[in-house]
């Protein structure tokens, strides 16, 4: 090989390092997101196209995302609430959980992740972050992945019923309302 | 021999320490931003900042998407959370432009339960797309407060003082063009 060779060899080289990108998705809404006031039952936290802020590895249609190449994957996720509720005593409670499902409502449905809060008097007008710590997962082509969150049967208050409020929400002096990554390891 | 350069596609940053920082955080003042102060010694990597003597700040090197990760241990060391309002805002804000805004960050809500120890906040990787020049820093603020707390600590308990009292990673991750208005 001539010098030329090698020369070519580093061009290429550092031009394909030039471009080297991770293999991952990452999505936020943009948007505040309403809850129904029903214990027990999911509700999706839907993303929208404009949400996406990277994406190498899914596929984004007709909101669903789906994942394009089976692998192994690193999950996480996380959702602003704020119930919007004052409360009466102390001994009032809200429970939620915020819960990442691989292929919903499927005989392959599965929980990635998934994470418990309780909001206690005082703090039912103050939102929390509700956070699912990354986790490695197994995934095929055409998993759908999805976010969403339950108000458990054990509060005994009432979340905020307007139909204008929206829960999942900016905190006072942020403005991140909820997102997703995923990360493709192998 | 060429490998080396292949590794550089990857540019990163990972700081790590176990000291102690005190804030006060007041009511109503949820702009406010008070900053993680950062010393040069306790930087465990870097090949993503221009960092010399001289340098006080973190400056994107360039336009790109960048993972974002931090973690902090964080003790509201108060009394009078109780049954007020204890949101509190954690995470990396970026300086640009003269706007200062979070750009990967966690809510946490202390209650009389947690209002008196330590607690992990974490903010879990963040990918956004910044512009270079953009300062980057770690950052508390109050959120939604009831009460002043005065002295909120980061740091470790006494039995482990040299736990990870705060952390923060940066990678570029693509260098494709892009722009992001809301983060």
């Amino acid at each position: 090989m001539g010098f030329k060779d090698i020369i070519k060899v580093l061009i290429f080289l550092v031009g394909f390092t030039g471009f080297a990108q991770e293999k991952s998705f990452y999505i936020r809404s943009i948007r505040s997101i309403h809850l129904e006031n029903t214990p027990s039952v999911m509700q999706q936290l839907k993303f929208q196209p404009v949400d996406v802020v990277y994406n190498k590895i899914t596929q984004f249609l007709n909101d669903k995302i789906t994942i394009s190449s089976s692998g192994t994957f690193e999950v996480s996720a996380f959702a602003n609430i704020n119930p919007g509720v004052m409360g009466s005593s102390s001994k009032d409670s809200i429970h939620m959980e915020l819960y990442l499902i691989k292929n919903p409502q499927s005989p392959t449905e599965e929980i990635l992740g998934k994470t418990e809060f309780k909001f206690s008097f005082g703090n039912f007008d103050v939102a929390a972050g509700l956070l699912i710590a990354p986790t490695e997962v197994q995934l095929q082509k055409n998993d759908e992945i999805s976010l969403w969150v339950k108000i458990l049967p054990t509060s005994n208050i009432d979340i905020n019923k307007s139909p204008k409020y929206d829960h999942v929400t900016k905190p006072t002096g942020m403005q991140q309302i909820a997102g997703m990554r995923i990360e493709k390891l192998l | 021999m060429l490998f080396p350069l292949v590794g550089f596609s990857q540019e990163s940053f990972s700081y790590k320490t176990h000291k102690q920082q005190f804030f006060n955080l007041r009511p109503g003042t949820d702009k406010t931003f008070h900053y993680v102060k950062m010393d040069k010694q306790e930087i465990v990597s870097n090949t993503l900042f221009v960092i010399d003597e001289t340098t006080q700040k973190l400056t994107i090197p360039e336009n790109g998407y960048y993972e974002i990760s931090a973690s902090f241990h964080f003790n509201p060391n108060t009394s009078v959370i109780k049954f007020n309002r204890g949101g509190v805002n954690f995470g990396v804000v970026q300086i640009a432009e003269g706007v200062e805004q979070y750009v990967a960050a966690t809510r946490k809500s202390f209650d009389q339960k947690n209002q008196d120890e330590f607690s992990r906040i974490e903010v879990y990787p963040t990918i956004v797309y910044l512009q270079k020049d953009a300062v980057v820093a770690p950052a508390i603020s109050a959120g939604l407060l009831g009460n002043v707390l005065l002295s909120c600590e980061i740091g470790c308990n006494r039995k482990n003082k040299n736990c990870t009292s705060f952390s923060m990673n940066i990678k570029l991750i693509s260098d494709q063009d892009g722009f992001q208005r809301y983060y």
